[in-house]
């Protein structure tokens, strides 16, 4: 698979110092790093929502050198909150960018289709999420960015996060996904974790994962299941990380 | 300060509480939104509402508004504003009566970890944590008694949480504050409520210390409510093994216990 993002030395103000990343096309990559370390600022770069110098390269080309719209049709971003509605339903909104049976498909895979006939002011801010999320994949873009989904669809999270994922391997999308809980990103491909301008840590999430002491140090906090395995592997307890507890309960007292 | 919810209903939702007076009461929801409209104590109540054992009265209620603070989850209406503004209107809209205002915003500032370069960022440029603790720096303007918070720690990492935790603790030991924290991170509310509140489809499912609901997974798995890992991790060890561990918040604390019984 080849790069499909590219970032080179970057420098941002004095938020990024020499930032180096290569994201390769259809995976599924997470960026995290301690409070902040510019992760929401790094995807309103990507999505050219702040203009940068040329350090960024997507399929090959310098980021400034496309034209707005052929960017967008490469590249869809999704920051809580940040949309503007042009119609006054959802259903006329979501037709602005596919037809109805698309519509019909993902918003009832998503088992959303009772917010079609609302309008904007009667969704909740986890709605207005789940549209925003719904508006990007049907642009079809082929990089999606997502930023800090949690805050706002709280115990759905997973859920949409796996519908994503099998949505990925349906389109060959490359996803990049943005937040501070590390249990968002278990199943993503390759890690980042940024922290004082630059990448700290940066491997298959797998490998990453296991380094629980630099994590922890970073400031980040493992999800229970994988953090116990790590330690219970280091008493030589356990032979594999498992993200499950009853696997791991099962492997301690076989 | 004690409140006594009595038979309040509000959109056609009835809730019955008791918010327990200098601690962390923690109020488990998934839609916190109607649970915040009752916290703002806004008209029409019905229903009783009684506050350190005294029924409230329209003269009582404005009294409690202002001995009240809200920390709200987000602020996109002035996205635009600049921090120092932001806090001077909150001083404007809640008519408090300053001698100093500059000096208590730079406080409200200090307190919660933020220097006074912040007074010129506008709030666009924040990142999502420290717009939370701008938010906090903001319901500490009016020195309120009781604080109220909707989801305050979803973004913070371990420094930050840790920072913001020994703040509150510091708060409900030194200065008698009571708080209610909203959220439905399940996680964080056993970790650090000592009071807690279950409310699932509108309902109140259980209330009670949080040392002793913990005690209860079998009930919260029955009604389907979410378990912490690490609470669940117990459980599981005693149901499928019958080996006994006791409840712990801390991986390491867990490991060594895993250790004595293998």
């Amino acid at each position: 698979m080849s790069d499909i993002i590219k970032i080179e030395n970057f420098k941002y103000q004095n938020l990024f110092e020499n930032l180096n990343m290569s994201i390769k096309e259809h995976s599924f990559t997470a960026i995290t790093g301690p409070n902040n370390c510019g992760k929401t600022t790094l995807m309103r770069i990507l999505n050219r929502a702040i203009i940068t110098d040329n350090y960024i390269k997507i399929d090959k080309r310098d980021i400034n050198d496309y034209l707005i719209e052929d960017y967008s049709k490469l590249v869809q971003c999704v920051i809580p909150l940040e949309v503007i509605f042009h119609e006054y339903s959802i259903q006329d909104e979501l037709l602005n960018y596919a037809n109805q049976e698309e519509v019909d498909k993902i918003t009832s895979e998503l088992k959303l289709k009772n917010l079609l006939k609302k309008n904007e002011k009667q969704l909740s801010t986890k709605e207005i999420v789940l549209i925003q999320i719904i508006i990007a994949l049907l642009k079809k873009p082929k990089i999606l960015l997502l930023d800090n989904l949690k805050e706002y669809l709280k115990e759905d999270t997973m859920k949409v996060i796996s519908f994503i994922k099998n949505y990925q391997k349906d389109k060959n999308l490359t996803i990049v996904i943005a937040t501070i809980q590390l249990e968002e990103i278990i199943d993503s491909d390759y890690i980042y974790i940024i922290k004082d301008g630059k990448v700290e840590l940066e491997g298959e999430t797998r490998l990453i994962l296991e380094k629980d002491n630099i994590i922890n140090k970073i400031g980040l906090n493992l999800p229970f299941s994988i953090d116990l395995s790590v330690k219970l592997k280091d008493y030589n307890l356990l032979n594999e990380i498992k993200t499950d507890n009853l696997k791991i309960i099962n492997d301690i007292w076989k | 300060m004690e409140i006594i919810f009595d038979k309040l209903r509000k959109d056609n939702r009835e809730f019955n509480f008791t918010i327990k007076n200098n601690e962390i009461n923690g109020i488990y929801c998934l839609d916190s939104k109607i649970l915040m409209r009752v916290m703002h104590f806004n008209k029409p109540i019905e229903g009783k509402i009684k506050v350190n054992k005294k029924e409230i009265s329209e003269e009582y209620l404005k009294e409690i508004k202002k001995k009240t603070s809200i920390v709200e989850n987000n602020f996109k209406k002035y996205y635009q504003t600049r921090v120092y503004e932001l806090m001077y209107y909150t001083i404007i809209e809640k008519n408090l009566i300053l001698k100093n205002p500059k000096k208590k915003i730079v406080d409200s500032l200090k307190i919660v970890g933020l220097n006074s370069s912040y007074l010129d960022r506008q709030l666009c440029t924040l990142s999502s944590s420290e717009k939370k603790q701008i938010q906090f720096a903001l319901a500490l303007l009016s020195n309120p008694e009781l604080i109220i918070m909707d989801e305050p720690f979803i973004n913070y990492d371990l420094k930050t949480s840790k920072k913001m935790w020994m703040l509150i603790q510091r708060m409900k030991d030194q200065y008698n504050k009571t708080f209610i924290w909203i959220s439905h991170d399940i996680d964080n509310l056993f970790k650090y409520s000592t009071n807690l509140i279950i409310i699932k489809n509108n309902k109140i499912l259980i209330e009670g210390k949080t040392n002793e609901i913990i005690q209860k997974v079998e009930y919260l798995k029955k009604n389907k409510i979410p378990i912490p890992p690490i609470i669940d991790f117990t459980y599981q060890v005693k149901k499928e093994k019958n080996i006994c561990l006791e409840y712990h918040n801390d991986v390491r604390d867990i490991l060594k216990d895993i250790y004595k019984h293998v």
